[in-house]
């Protein structure tokens, strides 16, 4: 009888809820930053690229680096998810959600953003058309589409269990959904071949995404490495990007965790020990990643090729040097300071430390794209003053926020309308530790 | 003397009133019309086809520039109406060329040397321009000698219908490339027939590529001669080697088109993206069969 | 001088093409004749005079160059032109910044008044070693690999050996820009300036005209030139004969006014290319600037005009 009290509690608590007044302002900007982009894309359609800051030289600007991020923060998904599942750790449970969700809206807005680069986007139908098996574009392409397939099953097949619950639901909040509800999940009845079926299909994605993870990023990765370029030219690419990617992914789930939490009232459902955990997996991710940029910036820096030369000493002593610095020490160094100590992963600590991840992760893309693109082989030459350098233009910048800000609304949008922490899963290791 | 002095200063200021009064103040920089120059040339192939070129170009910032779509009158012999052989247009490269018409036929016959006229009417560019070319019939031959050299010969064709050895004709000789004549010898760059109308030249390239026969076209070219034109003669000789030319636009290769992708490539491709989607439908199938056990 | 000499070379070579048009040179099936690339036999006959004043009937092709030819097709443009392998050769030792091959390139093909096809470099390769002036144009690799990363097929490689772009396919990516280590490539990112009536013909590839916005455009080789039965603009404009292009496959190259054997230019002067190391096999070759004609001090004069200019604008 208590049993069931508990249940129906942890239901009461998990269901979706309606936007408090902070919720409201939140999603508020989020729709007006993402409209403001939308407006600054429309110029950029209207006039051409032109309204960018990029030219020849730098022609791979902040939307690149802003792919690059999304990327790197879709991984997430696969590592709480699927890692951690494969290997039994059961304590991820509550963050298993937020996480996929991380990884569909980012790898949506990595689609969207990459699409915002193109000069032609009204021909992006000619990669379906002509396209071209040799050009890593082309497996970039393949891998994205894929990846954002599983991404999707693998937050649908667990949220099956959970409809029943939300068509049940008292409360009104939900209730304009249930035909949506119905429509994707209604045929859920826990009958045990169902849960079967279901149970072996989670099983088959947790495996299937993980090489597919590592290839979305390693693609991507090979964007650089496949070029010639001092800073890109490097073997070490793959797996300089995965181990970033991890990082940052475990810093946004870090993030996500301390906002639901206090926006929710989920204190009863992610935990500080939650934080702790999680704390300490990012610490990890901070140093294995700390050692890839070690390998990335050392080994070069040790010859110090002609070509590599200009590159390597405008980052560590040159024009980008404050940024550089401030994203190994936001980005890793501070992070894994705080979080070293017990007292440093507790939810408020933890949160920052998360948040300085995510920050310094992006300024982090920002220096792998641009000041390589400055140091060409042949000197920049024959060319206006504005060709020489780059600092985004307010309409780069205005999409480039507006794109995050989207990415923050689908993940907004979704935890008002689904639970945001696995109703089903929470009561099934409710029972196991009361029986 | 002063009384010539005034009056000239008279005629002068009358002169600039008209001027400018004739193009408006607006335009008084650009007094004068510019100053087209034609140039006809008579052309003879292989001493046979012959056509006549004129090109006409003007000077414009101290640079010559052709000048396109140029309606240029060609006559053959005199000017009358009567000799008009045609009127052309010059191209976008200032040349314009015709044939010499087969109505001309008598007027061709009858003597050995003609003077080839072109004219262009005044317009808003340009005053009224005239200028001329003569040609006299010749022959050019070329004989490939024992030892790799060559001799060329030129003649000329005289009222008595004789031919006699032209002294002092330049002309090149060379190997026939892409837009361009490949100078048989390196060091020397251009001959000059002696008093029988011969040039000796040594033919210097090795292993020149030539067609499959290991053929070379070598052509002796004399360039606006004032008697005879312009003479070109080509000749096919075997002294070249035949190169298969190395190309490896067909294979399958990273840099080919999509169509020649690897087969490596292809068959890595193939195989992950089966193998995913493979399982990626297999767990559609599975949403489906959830679904339909639901249902029932 | 030097103008009115040009002109009158290209006057005579043109009539050079015209007479091998009309005989064949005696062999049809021969690779060095313009058969299907050049100057292409209409099947159509006309009656002229000969010089001994009988008639004869040619092939109407005889008078090409015709003076508007249409350009080839955009299919028939990614194949090339069959037998040939064309190859630049830029000679160091002449040049002194004097950009006439840039501007004749830009005037052409209309490229937009902050970019250039061609670029003149001030080099110095060490510290202490002496500056010259090197010319790029696109290198035309036969490993090109701004082609390996290509999506769409959009930027191509031909049988005779010219990379070109297809700008009614390309989406405006720029993987090819940051593929290319000569920086050679650039984007219209913004709608190219150009007449109206220019604007709305039909993208050739072979003449890289119309630009369109959001794609990207380079130096072309203009096969268009060739297939008339001219040169490439950068070599016909430049007046100190810096630029020979050739047939690698006629083993010469010429700069208008000097035709050279290919292989023995490139032996005796030692010739090269740049970036030999990265593996990408370019179709341009230089030769070193050594006995040069011009102190490299005599180009630094165009060089300070220039960014003038800049500064002024």
């Amino acid at each position: 009888m208590e049993n069931n009290q508990l249940t129906q509690q942890t239901v009461q608590d998990l269901l979706p809820q309606r936007f408090g007044k902070k919720g409201m302002i939140w999603t508020g900007i989020l729709i007006l930053l993402s409209a403001f982009g939308a407006f600054a894309y429309f110029l950029q359609l209207r006039d051409g690229l032109v309204v960018t800051s990029m030219r020849d030289y730098v022609s791979w600007g902040i939307y690149i680096s802003n792919f690059v991020f999304f990327v790197a923060i879709s991984l997430v998904g696969s590592l709480i998810t699927a890692v951690f599942r494969l290997v039994d750790v059961h304590w991820s449970t509550p963050l298993t959600r937020i996480a996929e969700i991380i990884a569909v809206s980012a790898i949506v807005f990595a689609s969207i953003i990459i699409v915002v680069d193109m000069g032609r986007p009204d021909r992006f139908y000619n990669l379906l058309l002509y396209g071209r098996l040799q050009s890593p574009i082309i497996w970039d392409v393949i891998v994205i589409s894929t990846y954002f397939i599983i991404s999707l099953l693998l937050l649908y097949f667990p949220l099956l269990p959970d409809i029943k619950f939300l068509l049940n639901a008292k409360n009104s909040a939900t209730k304009k959904w249930n035909g949506f509800y119905r429509a994707i999940g209604s045929f859920w009845k826990d009958k045990p071949e169902q849960i079967r079926i279901s149970n072996r299909a989670i099983s088959i994605l947790c495996i299937t995404i993980i090489p597919v993870a590592f290839s979305i990023h390693t693609v991507t990765s090979w964007l650089f490495a496949t070029t010639y370029r001092p800073g890109w030219d490097s073997t070490n690419f793959g797996a300089y990007f995965i181990s970033g990617a991890f990082l940052v992914g475990s810093g946004a789930v870090l993030v996500a965790m301390y906002v639901f939490r206090s926006a929710y009232h989920l204190e009863k459902y992610i935990t500080e020990q939650h934080f702790d955990k999680m704390s300490r997996i990012v610490v990890l991710l901070a140093l294995l990643y700390a050692y890839f940029n070690i390998n990335e910036y050392l080994v070069p820096a040790f010859k110090m090729k002609k070509p590599e030369e200009a590159h390597l000493t405008e980052l560590f002593t040159g024009e980008f040097a404050p940024l550089f610095w401030f994203a190994i020490l936001a980005g890793m160094a501070v992070p894994i300071m705080i979080l070293l100590f017990k007292l440093g992963r507790k939810p408020l600590p933890a949160f920052i430390a998360g948040v300085m991840v995510v920050v310094g992760a992006w300024f982090k893309r920002y220096l792998i794209v641009t000041p390589t693109l400055l140091h060409p082989f042949l000197p920049m030459h024959d060319v206006p003053k504005n060709y020489l350098h780059y600092f985004p233009s307010w309409q780069e910048w205005a999409i480039a926020i507006g794109s995050l800000a989207g990415a923050l609304l689908v993940i907004t949008f979704f935890a008002r309308i689904f639970p945001i922490i696995p109703i089903q899963e929470t009561l099934i290791e409710q029972h196991e530790k009361a029986a | 003397m002063k009384k010539l002095h005034e009056l000239s200063l008279k005629a002068f200021a009358v002169v600039v009133f008209l001027t400018i009064g004739a193009n408006g103040f607006a335009q008084s920089d650009s007094t004068s019309k510019k100053t087209l120059i034609l140039t006809p040339g008579y052309f003879l192939i292989n001493n046979q086809t012959q056509y006549i070129a004129v090109q006409a170009k003007t000077k414009i910032d101290r640079k010559f520039q052709p000048v396109g779509n140029l309606p240029v009158s060609v006559y053959l012999d005199g000017t009358e109406p009567k000799n008009l052989l045609s009127k052309v247009l010059t191209n976008s490269s200032g040349v314009a060329k015709l044939p010499i018409p087969v109505a001309f036929q008598s007027v061709w016959k009858s003597s050995v040397s003609h003077t080839i006229t072109a004219i262009v009417d005044a317009n808003k560019d340009f005053d009224e321009t005239k200028a001329e070319a003569k040609m006299t019939r010749s022959k050019i031959t070329l004989d490939t000698l024992e030892g790799r050299n060559i001799s060329v010969m030129v003649t000329l064709l005289n009222e008595k219908q004789e031919w006699i050895p032209v002294k002092g004709v330049e002309m090149k000789l060379g190997i026939h490339r892409l837009n361009s004549l490949l100078p048989i010898n390196a060091e020397v760059a251009s001959y000059t027939t002696d008093s029988l109308g011969q040039v000796n030249a040594e033919f210097k390239r090795d292993s020149m590529p030539g067609d499959i026969k290991g053929e070379i076209v070598v052509a002796a070219v004399v360039e606006d001669n004032e008697t005879l034109g312009n003479l070109t003669l080509e000749k096919a000789i075997p002294w070249g080697k035949y190169v298969k030319p190395e190309n490896n636009f067909d294979r399958r290769t990273l840099y080919a088109t999509r169509h020649k992708t690897p087969v490596w490539l292809l068959f890595i491709a193939y195989s992950i993206i089966i193998s995913v989607w493979g399982v990626i439908l297999f767990l559609l199938n599975s949403v489906y069969g959830i679904r339909k056990i639901g249902m029932a | 001088m030097q103008n009115l000499d040009n002109s009158r070379r290209d006057f005579l070579a043109a009539g050079i093409t015209a007479g091998l048009t009309a005989l064949g040179c005696n062999n049809s099936n021969d690779v060095f004749t313009p058969d299907d690339s050049t100057v292409k036999a209409s099947g159509k006959k006309v009656k002229l005079l000969s010089s001994d004043g009988e008639i004869i009937e040619v092939d109407e092709a005889f008078l090409k160059p015709i003076p508007e030819m249409p350009p080839v097709s955009n299919d028939v443009a990614r194949l090339g032109i069959a037998g040939k392998k064309f190859v630049m050769v830029i000679d160091l030792s002449r040049c002194k910044n004097l950009k006439k091959c840039q501007s004749a390139c830009n005037h052409v093909h209309h490229v937009h008044s902050d970019q250039n096809w061609i670029k003149v470099y001030p080099m110095q390769d060490a510290e202490k070693t002496a500056p010259y002036w090197q010319p790029t144009t696109c290198m035309h690799c036969d490993e090109p690999p701004c082609v390996k990363v290509c999506p769409v097929d959009a930027t191509f490689k031909r049988k005779d050996g010219i990379v070109l772009i297809d700008s009614d396919r390309c989406i405006g990516c720029r993987f090819c820009m940051a593929a290319c280590p000569y920086s050679t490539r650039v984007f219209n990112w913004e709608k190219p300036e150009m007449p109206q009536e220019l604007a709305d013909k039909p993208y050739s590839c072979e003449s890289s005209v119309p630009q369109k916005k959001g794609t990207v455009g380079k130096c072309d080789f203009c096969p268009d030139m060739v297939r008339e039965g001219s040169l490439p603009h950068c070599v016909s404009a430049c007046p100190n004969g810096v630029f020979s292009f050739g047939d690698m496959n006629e083993d010469s190259v010429t700069n208008g006014s000097e035709t050279f054997q290919f292989s023995e230019l490139i032996r005796d002067k030692a010739g090269y290319r740049l970036m030999e190391d990265l593996g990408t096999k370019p179709s341009v070759y230089y030769l070193p600037p050594v006995n040069r004609n011009f102190p490299f001090e005599s180009g630094m004069e165009q060089e300070r005009e220039r960014e003038s200019a800049v500064r002024k604008s």
